[in-house]
């Protein structure tokens, strides 16, 4: 048990000193689930590498696999980190088996960048490039359902600045949330 | 003309699709929409067909049918109110949407959305599935303004990239 906090602790110590790991690998879009896959496609279908994207989808979330299977993106599979409505104890480890599979996920592919708009799975993906040190750029883009607060995936995010641009939709977020950037809706 | 009543898939909003009553119906023929497409989802027992009125649960070009509608009354799910949002800048021809809040609900912070878009005249928003018959009166001389067109997020990418 010490060994791994050990080797643990050496790695971020490693990370520290050297300014992150490099990432040279795929454009990755997580796909939420329902309304924020929705508004993710839409966003990707505005984008000139639309195709040269891949995509992760959660493995219970048939809607958004069926969706990423007919554009035909290369797409990889992690497990949902919460479900709507689940209690706080048993959902924490169900998002801790998620990270654990992001962080093998994330080391494989190394991706060079992630644009995520929520729920906890996209959170979970970026905690999971951070943790590792990746010099991934991360994009998050909030709901165009959110107008005057941000979604706690959202909060999460901002609150622990972990993403080189934070997009919102609405100009009411932009005063509320300083550094937050709006260019007009995304959907 | 053409009203689509969309209700949801994933919570079924039973009391829109009640709703559509006879006298809704009759309203709605008056007004010019003589035909009426209800989306029920999995509440089938809830509809009640009529002679302009049909319906269905699920269509994959949902999409389809929204852009060929004049008048969309739709609950108050940012997807589905997306879907319906008009944004060609003509507001001439613009679409018609009434958003039904389902008061029954108690988490309701999609009604954000709603607000917002109703205070810039995009939607009509209908407090209860109760005031439809009325707020169609309310809103037959109404005209409403398109959604402005999406923006692409391709110069963020390009920046965060290095491609200049």
């Amino acid at each position: 048990m010490l060994k791994y906090f050990g080797s643990g602790l050496l790695l971020v110590v490693v990370c520290l000193l050297s300014k992150g790991i490099e990432a040279n690998g795929p454009i990755i879009a997580v796909l939420g689930s329902g309304g924020h896959t929705g508004e993710m496609l839409e966003i990707i279908s505005k984008l000139d590498l639309g195709s040269k994207i891949q995509f992760i989808a959660n493995t219970s979330d048939e809607m958004s696999i069926s969706k990423a299977n007919k554009l035909g993106n290369k797409f990889y599979m992690l497990p949902r980190a919460r479900n709507v409505g689940q209690g706080l104890i048993s959902s924490a480890f169900q998002s801790l088996f998620c990270l654990i599979k992001a962080l093998i996920l994330m080391i494989r592919l190394k991706p060079r960048m992630l644009i995520c708009n929520g729920p906890a799975t996209s959170a979970v993906t970026i905690f999971a490039v951070r943790l590792l040190c990746l010099r991934t750029k991360v994009i998050y883009v909030e709901s165009f359902a959110r107008v005057n607060t941000l979604s706690l995936s959202g909060k999460l995010v901002y609150k622990l600045n972990l993403a080189d641009r934070f997009l919102v939709q609405w100009p009411e977020l932009l005063e509320k949330y300083p550094g937050t950037e709006y260019r007009g809706l995304l959907v | 003309m053409k009203c689509i009543v969309l209700s949801g898939a994933t919570v079924p909003f039973t009391e829109l699709i009640e709703a559509i009553n006879p006298d809704v119906v009759s309203l709605l023929n008056k007004l010019g929409y003589t035909d009426i497409e209800v989306q029920y989802g999995h509440a089938k027992s809830a509809f009640n067909p009529h002679a302009t009125v049909t319906g269905f649960s699920f269509d994959l070009n949902i999409r389809k049918k929204i852009e060929d509608a004049d008048l969309v009354i739709t609950h108050a799910g940012a997807g589905s109110i997306l879907d319906s949002l008009d944004r060609s800048k003509n507001s001439i021809a613009c679409r018609k949407i009434l958003v039904v809040v389902n008061d029954k609900l108690m988490d309701n912070h999609q009604l954000e959305l709603a607000r917002k878009l109703d205070s810039m005249d995009c939607v009509y928003l209908v407090d209860s599935p109760k005031y439809l018959l009325y707020s169609l009166q309310k809103t037959a001389n109404m005209t409403f303004t398109p959604l402005s067109p999406a923006v692409s997020i391709q110069d963020v990418i390009n920046s965060e990239l290095g491609i200049v």
